[in-house]
């Protein structure tokens, strides 16, 4: 399967708007999930075929523990919930952004990240979504979305994101 | 803020219309081979520039001619400076820089200094300078001298025509390299961690070498989880007895030299010793340097030679004796405190710098 | 006109040889006795003094090239931490022509041990530099005055070699100071960085782009030749490592990967003519090399875990690469071309990014513990373990060519934490940060320019 250079360069430019907005959301209120910054673009959180609804409603991220890309129950569930969504919402192909928090190096992070993104792209093809469907990329730890230096910020950089875009599958 | 939300809502929405109604979103294209950067800032004159590699021609012209000397002069190398003088008198030895006795002072807090646990292992505080003996950082109103010793090397009051020397203290020294990862106290480190040669043992010194400094110990550090090296006491002392069995009976006339006399000219040759600019072959490299005392004690000029080397290659070897040279040169040049009476037995002079202890100090 | 005990004892021997005295004359001294032989093993280690009169300006066209020359040579051998410069303050003795007789008295009453002499014309565009480098205290030449010639434009390089030639005369060791260093330059806010290959000199002038700030690139490293960069760039979309060749600031990726296969940490083979990198797929990283002209593909390992960061010995005969098999990441070596690997760091912690010294006798890493990164160099089969730094975050440590100093990122911690290029000695002596225009990372040094 391969992408053309094109598209891959318009989900990432997508996907890194995208995460560009979250984090302003985020900056405001400490809850991770009630994005109030997503309205418009991605339609109305009341509409539960909107992006806004999926970001918001349905979790659009899991977090994961220092150094590890296993998923617990919690993200399980969100994971569940990504799972149905993208089956009701064939329209939608996503991408799986992993990152990793500043402690560690910058090469072992990106494949850690990538070890995470693939962590949640695999729960979703077992959970029913076409495999050609999702795609993934790690950010390593060049991307984090709180920016001191303790755990507090740390938990919240160890995660996995998925970004939709609208489009058929692969 | 809202400002910004309208740009932020209306950016997506263009980017996602731009992606739905894109043609051929994923449809494959050919990949971009080859690219060339619309960013250059390097101009390639520009590059060629910089990389003109400047090319070295060895000067004809060598070394300036010697100043042309009046007298006959059987040395060839030049004279610097041909005109009369007194002679030499005799100097106080210079006070070499580790007398000052010093606690050593609990290790100065580094900006990011690791907040390691204490494991009690003193680390000597950071400093540019690694000696035998610690010296403290010198007063701040004493401006500090290139080296102490220059004081006794200046030259004679008479022949100087303005200078004065500042009154100097030691440049601040410490007995060993402190890293930043050892600051302040080594840290919880393995015995992997940090490879440092154990002091050396003290040789035997009598008493009336009370003259002399000990070069070798720094308030010891507290012992590390580490085997001690082969190199050790018992061979030292035997060597050293060894020696002083061979040497004694050859003085022809006057009293033998005592092993304080010799341990004071080992030590006063130890702190001109600067291992430091050698490359790391070098620092492995053993040379014996022989040559001639005058009977004031001086080094003789000329006479200067490597007799040996081990340990390193014949570049390396060079690299040492060139430091071994300007050790006794630089040391002996208001001459060394040896007792006249025993001329016999040091007007002829091998002496063995071995570095091992000293690397990666 | 000064005089010092040295030059009296040369005119006394030399007067007495003359008068033979038999007591002076070394042929006849040697007949009798044996020498007085001692070991001297405690020395000291601290920075040589030398001193560097402004070199003279042979032209007026060549004054500022002269000053600006004399400055750089200076601040090479200072930044050593191996010499320490005498101030011209302290100076007895004038320097007003490079052919005049050196008055040796003058410098070791300074106690300047090393003298370097030199003078610069400047003849349209080219500039001539020439220099002498004197031992004041054997009161000798060391080595051959040399002169070098080149653009007026190239002074800095042309300084860079006299210093280079100076420090290989005394320590032995080749110099590394007309070196470049190819960094990461980092701007804006630590969540949205911008990023750009960056080439400077290796005391961070000239400072040269190599790319804009479109895209994210990650760690380049030159080629063992310093004619090409391979790096990592997300300019695809994916992470891909990409070859750029640095005289025609041309690049393109390495070769065609499928997308959803992340290529990064690359690293030059030992000959230049491979490359080495990692490649995650389904995300599991392992290590893979491919010719640089082109060719087949070859895994070289083949695991579970992620396996990354390969260097390679500079024999070309093994590999060093970071592996987490065993939980946390730990530092490999195997033969080049594949099979058994064999752990070899044994502390506790972490340890990674594991580069190989130019000289083939150590290799250097970062090792994480307890919250703390350090730089540190081990011997190739990991004994000999030193830490040369500690911080809140140091990592990616890059070999001088002649594998005495590492270059390495340091980043500060906090919301308003930046990453600075800092350089330090395998000794763990003399740290500094290295003058970079703003924030950068991710060094890699070149070799010695041709």
């Amino acid at each position: 399967m391969t992408i053309s250079f094109r598209a891959t360069a318009l989900i990432l430019t997508a996907a890194m708007a995208l995460s560009a907005c979250a984090q302003g959301g985020l900056r405001g209120g400490d809850d991770a999930v009630n994005l109030n910054s997503a309205q418009g673009a991605f339609g109305s959180v009341s509409d539960p075929r909107s992006i806004a609804y999926f970001n918001q409603i349905v979790g659009d991220r899991v977090l994961f523990a220092v150094d590890q890309s296993s998923l617990d129950g919690a993200s399980m569930s969100v994971l569940d919930g990504q799972a149905e969504w993208l089956m009701s919402n064939p329209e939608f192909t996503a991408l799986v952004e992993g990152h990793a928090d500043e402690q560690g190096t910058r090469e072992y992070n990106l494949a850690l990240g990538a070890r995470r993104a693939a962590a949640v792209r695999d729960y979703l093809v077992s959970r029913g979504v076409a495999a050609n469907r999702i795609n993934t990329i790690s950010f390593g730890k060049e991307r984090p979305i709180e920016i001191c230096s303790d755990e507090s910020c740390y938990s919240q950089n160890r995660r996995a994101v998925t970004v939709l875009s609208a489009g058929a599958g692969v | 803020m809202r400002r910004s939300l309208y740009a932020s809502t209306a950016i997506h929405a263009a980017i996602l219309l731009w992606v739905a109604l894109g043609d051929g979103l994923f449809k494959d294209s050919p990949d971009p081979v080859f690219e060339v950067t619309g960013v250059t800032i390097l101009s390639t004159a520009e590059f060629e520039a910089l990389s003109n590699a400047p090319t070295p021609i060895a000067l004809a012209v060598t070394p300036p001619p010697p100043r042309p000397a009046p007298e006959p002069e059987p040395q060839p190398e030049a004279e610097p400076d041909p005109a009369p003088a007194p002679e030499p008198e005799p100097q106080p030895e210079p006070t070499p820089p580790g007398e000052v006795t010093d606690t050593l002072a609990p290790p100065a807090p580094l900006s990011g200094t690791p907040d390691l646990p204490e494991d009690g292992r003193p680390t000597p505080r950071a400093a540019d300078r690694i000696a035998p003996l610690p010296a403290p950082a010198p007063e701040p109103d004493v401006e500090t001298a290139p080296e102490a010793v220059a004081q006794a090397t200046a030259p004679a009051p008479a022949a100087t025509p303005v200078e004065e020397q500042p009154e100097t203290a030691p440049e601040e020294a410490t007995t060993e390299i402190v890293t930043e990862a050892e600051t302040p106290s080594g840290g919880p480190l393995g015995p992997t961690a940090s490879i440092r040669p154990p002091t050396r043992p003290e040789r035997p010194r009598p008493v009336e070498a009370a003259a002399a400094p000990t070069p070798a110990l720094a308030p010891a550090p507290a012992p590390e989880p580490q085997p001690a090296p082969p190199a050790d006491p018992l061979a030292a002392a035997i060597a050293s007895a060894v020696a002083e069995a061979v040497q004694t009976p050859t003085a022809p006339s006057g009293p033998p030299l005592s092993a304080g006399a010799r341990e004071g000219f080992r030590v006063a040759v130890s702190t001109c010793w600067n291992v430091g600019s050698l490359s790391n072959e070098a620092q492995r490299t053993t040379v014996v340097v022989g040559f001639d005392m005058s009977p004031d004690a001086r080094p003789v000029d000329g006479t200067l030679r490597l007799i040996s080397y081990d340990g390193g290659s014949q570049a390396a070897a060079q690299q040492a004796y060139e430091a071994a040279r300007r050790a006794i040169l630089r040391c002996g040049a208001s001459g060394y405190n040896l007792p006249a009476e025993s001329y016999d037995d040091w007007r002829q002079v091998e002496l063995v710098f071995n570095p091992e202890g000293m690397r990666l100090r | 006109m000064l005089l010092t005990r040295r030059s009296l004892i040369r005119s006394a021997s030399g007067f007495a040889a003359a008068a033979t005295l038999p007591v002076l004359a070394p042929g006849l001294v040697r007949a009798q006795g044996r020498p007085l032989r001692l070991e001297i093993t405690e020395g000291v280690i601290e920075p040589l003094p030398f001193a560097i009169p402004s070199f003279i300006a042979r032209n007026g066209a060549a004054a500022d090239a002269a000053a600006d020359v004399t400055r750089v040579i200076a601040a090479d051998l200072r930044g050593t931490g191996l010499f320490r410069q005498i101030p011209d303050s302290a100076h007895i003795s004038r320097v007003t022509s490079f052919d005049a007789p050196i008055v040796y008295p003058d410098w070791q009453a300074i106690n300047a041990q090393a003298l370097i002499v030199g003078e610069v014309e400047q003849q349209g565009s080219r500039l001539i530099v020439r220099f002498r480098l004197f031992d004041v205290f054997s009161q000798q030449p060391l080595g051959d005055g040399l002169q070098f010639v080149g653009n007026r434009d190239g002074w800095r390089r042309m300084a860079h070699n006299v210093a280079d030639q100076v420090y290989e005369r005394i320590t032995g060791e080749a110099g590394y100071f007309d070196t470049r260093v190819v960094f990461v330059h980092e701007e804006g806010p630590k969540n949205a960085r911008l990023k750009r290959l960056a080439l400077m000199d290796y005391d961070g002038a000239n400072v040269q782009f190599l790319t804009d700030s479109r895209s994210l690139v990650l760690a380049p490293r030159f080629s063992p030749t310093g004619d090409r960069i391979i790096y990592t760039s997300y300019e695809s979309g994916q992470p891909r490592v990409y070859l750029m060749d640095v005289a025609s600031v041309t690049r393109r990726p390495l070769e065609a990967v499928s997308a959803g296969n992340m290529t990064f940490s690359p690293r030059f083979t030992a000959d230049g003519g491979s490359v080495v990198f990692s490649m995650e797929q389904g995300g599991n990283t392992d290590i893979y090399r491919v010719p640089v002209g082109g060719g087949a593909r070859s895994q070289l390992t083949n695991a579970p875990s992620i396996e990354t960061a390969p260097s390679f010995s500079p024999d070309g005969r093994q590999m060093v690469f970071e592996s987490d098999r065993t939980g946390g990441q730990q530092i490999y070596v195997m033969p080049a071309g594949g099979g058994e690997a064999q752990r070899i760091s044994r502390g506790s912690g972490r340890y990674g990014t594991p580069v190989w010294s130019p000289r083939g006798d150590y290799i250097a890493f970062t090792k994480q513990e307890r919250g703390r990164f350090h730089i540190g160099v081990m011997r190739t089969n990991g004994t000999e373990e030193r830490l040369l730094t500690a911080s809140f975050l140091d990592e990616g440590p890059t070999w001088a060519p002649n594998g005495r100093v590492l270059m390495f990122t340091r980043e500060t911690a906090g919301a308003d934490g930046a990453p600075a290029v800092y350089s330090v000695d395998i000794s763990g002596r003399n740290l500094q940060r290295v003058a970079t225009p703003g924030m950068a990372s991710d060094p890699s040094w070149s070799p010695r320019l041709p």
